[in-house]
């Protein structure tokens, strides 16, 4: 795995965890960052799937706010 | 306007020459010529207050360093953009990442998706045509990672322009974050229609084959692709370059 893929890795764990609870947002170790970085542009800054590039893809980036869905992928 | 192939050295040919002038004393009691390496032009400018002009130790290249950048870094800039794109962008700039260098910053949530917010990003302040020269060739001078340019290109590709693009678009995805033609909403990478004007095609090769060697933080993600499949990628960026008038 490569260090990026380990960020986005983090990042999006951080999402799922930043979801669950967003005042946990401070005090991260970075994870935050990366995500808001690397992540947001498809997935949103609401983690919701819905970010600035989705009128240009031809598939949906995955809603990390929906738990029952996340649930189903693997760490 | 682009060469219609791959070689491309003229500009580097200029600051070899010129270096080889200044060593031997040519042109001393003509007009200040600065040689390759010296920033001092981009100094008078204060570039450096927002551009990176020297390579960072291999520490430095955080995500932190990356987020809080003003400008996109320069300590490669010789070895990244064509001179005379350069000379021509630097007198009349445009924006070339249209949601901005941290798109983050300029996004919006509404309850049908994100928005950028505010138009075009700022504009880069114009160069004064009298200082242009002296400029482009102390940014010629930026050469971190020219030895990663070595060997360029390559031949060029025999792919048909439709199938180019849907490999572009579609097969790899990069059109998911970059744009390829100016009439479509912005997107968060910088604008590729023109790229081929801009980009030296071996740094466009060296860049698309792993853009994690030169920016450790880069957000392109690097998909280890063969030299085939990156000649084809960049094939696709010259072929853009002919639409343009």
């Amino acid at each position: 795995m490569t260090r990026r893929h380990a960020d986005v890795a983090a990042a999006v764990l951080a999402a799922a965890v930043l979801a669950a609870s967003p005042a946990r947002a401070a005090g991260d170790d970075g994870a935050a960052l990366a995500y808001r970085t690397y992540c947001t542009p498809c997935h949103g800054l609401a983690s919701n799937g819905k970010g600035i590039n989705v009128p240009a893809m031809a598939v949906q980036p995955r809603d990390h706010t929906d738990t029952r869905e996340m649930a189903t992928r693997s760490d | 306007m682009p060469s219609s192939g791959y070689q491309f050295d003229r500009g580097r040919n200029r600051v070899r020459i010129g270096a080889l002038l200044l060593a031997l004393g040519v042109g001393a009691s003509g007009p200040p010529v600065a040689r390759a390496g010296d920033v001092t032009a981009l100094q008078k400018l204060q570039c450096g207050d927002c551009h990176r002009l020297t390579p960072p130790a291999a520490g430095e290249r955080t995500l932190e360093r990356y987020a809080a950048r003003k400008g996109p870094d320069l300590f490669y800039a010789g070895s990244k953009f064509r001179p005379e794109w350069l000379r021509a962008w630097l007198v009349r700039p445009t924006p070339i990442r249209p949601a901005g260098l941290h798109p983050a910053e300029r996004t919006r949530t509404s309850a049908t998706g994100d928005t950028l917010a505010g138009g075009d990003p700022p504009a880069h302040p114009p160069v004064p045509k009298g200082r242009v020269d002296a400029v482009v060739q102390a940014l010629e001078g930026l050469d971190w990672g020219r030895d990663r340019l070595a060997g360029g290109p390559g031949a060029r590709p025999a792919v048909p322009r439709a199938l180019a693009e849907l490999n572009f678009v579609k097969f790899k995805g990069c059109g998911s974050c970059h744009r390829t033609a100016k009439d479509v909403p912005p997107r968060s990478g910088p604008d590729l229609f023109d790229a081929f004007a801009r980009l030296r095609p071996e740094f466009l090769t060296s860049y698309i084959a792993d853009p994690q060697a030169w920016d450790p933080v880069a957000p392109m993600p690097g998909y280890a692709l063969d030299a085939v499949e990156v000649a084809k990628l960049v094939e696709y960026l010259r072929l853009l370059s002919e639409d343009r008038p």
